[in-house]
């Protein structure tokens, strides 16, 4: 197995919020933002297939989007590379990449193509 | 206000100077202090910035100072509510507000990726969600978490195309069945394409003055009773709880505080139903009912025009038109209208009291007017 992508992200150390967007100041307390690594898995809070892209990802449609609450860490919002009828509220996802600001998940229930052995 | 509509190729200072011109006939001002001018996209799709001395030169009207106002698609209502805060500095007395958006003659592609310059660049817009998009993930989260079916949100178009087939100046003239809503293509699962607004070209506009001073040019001022402003996150995963809009909520709480009247006082209602949810969200937040039984309002007619909260009754912006800046402007002028007995066959008889919402973003803007008619 090769070793589970993690989502790099940021903490307040006073009160603990977090968000994966940058940050230099909470925007809770104003207190102090440090960077901290969470584990890259999470649950579907919701989500939606892309029928009718912007300008940039014409070609890419449909794909899906969902909310994701990270497992201790914060909510994000990312893609999921599995098709919108085998996605639901409450999936269990694995980031899979987080490239160019987007994340990338794919449902931990089903094996990944691009990793499968 | 122009008739909204799309492909007629008019221009941003075409349409503007419909809508201004108009407004200032009907106001009998003979002078405009200052030119106040809503808009979203104008940089993005017409390479048009400086509407406010742009409009100004078109209305012969340079030398008086001009804004531009942009809170995304509550720019229209942000401009009203920045024309109202320059009417009680007390430098000015005749502000003219207008708004104008001009969508038309673009691909969808383009037109969505302008849509999404009002939220997050980098986390948000780079998944490649829209704007639809993002107000299913919000329609899907409402439907799970509090037993609703899509049935019943689609009554929110039924009812705004019904109330467009009465006004002309609207865009879908078309009367539509909840099955047109739920057998129409999908744009973004769950949401269809009657369950969101279209793509469309106008311009709005009004003029303000102090009380002392509006009496002067007419016989039957509307009076702005409350003008709040609220934001909150620009993005919707940054929030805990996403079937209500909370800069909704702070606003309209504030602009019934400082009008002094509550829900059971409006007597007629505008809401930014932008996309079908949006508009059943907004009974909620506003106060008409509580959270997860909008769409009862709805069942029980009590939003129709003879019901006891006439909604959207020109035909919002999903059957009326969403010219995304200039639809805020839109709702406080077809209020005015309401509030004055002007408003023809959308006319809800004896009203006194309206409310417009106006939504910015996934309701990381929200602006709130409550006019009195005062005659």
């Amino acid at each position: 197995m090769p070793p589970r992508l993690q989502l790099t992200g940021y903490v307040c150390r006073n009160c603990g919020w977090t968000d994966f967007h940058a940050a230099n100041l909470c925007p809770r307390c104003n207190g102090n933002v440090k960077q901290s690594v969470f584990a890259g898995k999470g649950k579907i809070v919701t989500y939606t297939a892309i029928r009718y892209p912007p300008k940039g990802f014409e070609n890419q449609a449909p794909y899906v989007v969902a909310i994701i609450d990270i497992e201790n860490g914060p909510r994000v919002i990312g893609r999921v590379s599995n098709s919108a009828d085998e996605v639901k509220i409450g999936s269990s996802v694995t980031l899979r990449s987080a490239k160019e600001d987007a994340l990338e998940f794919r449902l931990s229930t089903i094996p990944d193509p691009d990793t499968a052995p | 206000m122009t008739p909204i509509t799309a492909g007629s190729g008019r221009s941003l200072t075409d349409l503007f100077v419909e809508a201004a011109k108009q407004a200032l006939d009907d106001s009998g001002a003979h002078r405009v202090d200052s030119i106040y001018v809503g808009n979203m996209m104008s940089g993005f799709l017409q390479n048009q910035e400086h509407l406010g001395a742009l409009m100004a030169t078109a209305l012969g009207r340079e030398g008086v100072p001009t804004y531009k106002v942009e809170g995304a698609c509550a720019s229209g209502g942000v401009a009203v509510n920045a024309a109202v805060k320059a009417l009680l500095s007390g430098f000015e007395e005749i502000v003219l507000v207008g708004a104008v958006e001009k969508m038309s003659g673009y691909t969808t592609p383009e037109v969505t990726a302008g849509l999404m310059m009002a939220e997050d660049r980098l986390k948000v817009a780079s998944t490649g969600v829209t704007f639809v998009g993002l107000n299913a993930m919000i329609a899907r989260e409402y439907m799970h978490r509090y037993r609703v079916t899509h049935e019943s949100i689609a009554q929110f178009p039924v009812l705004c195309h019904r109330n467009a087939l009465d006004n002309p100046k609207a865009q879908f003239r078309k009367k539509i069945k909840i099955q047109d809503v739920l057998q129409s293509p999908l744009v973004a699962d769950p949401l269809r394409l009657l369950d969101c607004s279209g793509i469309g070209d106008g311009a709005a506009a009004i003029v303000l003055a102090p009380k002392n001073v509006a009496k002067k040019f007419t016989d039957s001022p509307v009076e702005v009773a409350a003008s709040t402003v609220a934001s909150d996150t620009i993005s919707l995963y940054q929030r805990p709880n996403i079937t209500t809009f909370e800069a909704s909520r702070q606003a309209a709480d504030r602009a019934y505080k400082l009008a002094g009247v509550k829900p059971k006082d409006i007597d007629v209602l505008e809401v930014h139903d932008a996309f079908s949810i949006l508009g059943v969200m907004a009974l909620e937040d506003l106060g008409f009912a509580q959270k997860g039984s909008g769409t009862q309002l709805l069942g029980d007619g009590e939003c129709s025009r003879d019901g006891r909260l006439p909604t959207n009754t020109f035909g919002g912006l999903k059957a009326r038109g969403h010219p995304v800046g200039a639809s805020g402007l839109y709702q406080v002028a077809e209020l005015a209208m309401q509030l004055k007995n002007e408003a023809g066959k959308c006319q809800v008889p004896g009203a006194r009291v309206g409310l417009a919402q106006s939504v910015g973003g996934i309701g990381s803007t929200v602006a709130i007017h409550i006019l009195r008619g005062i005659n």
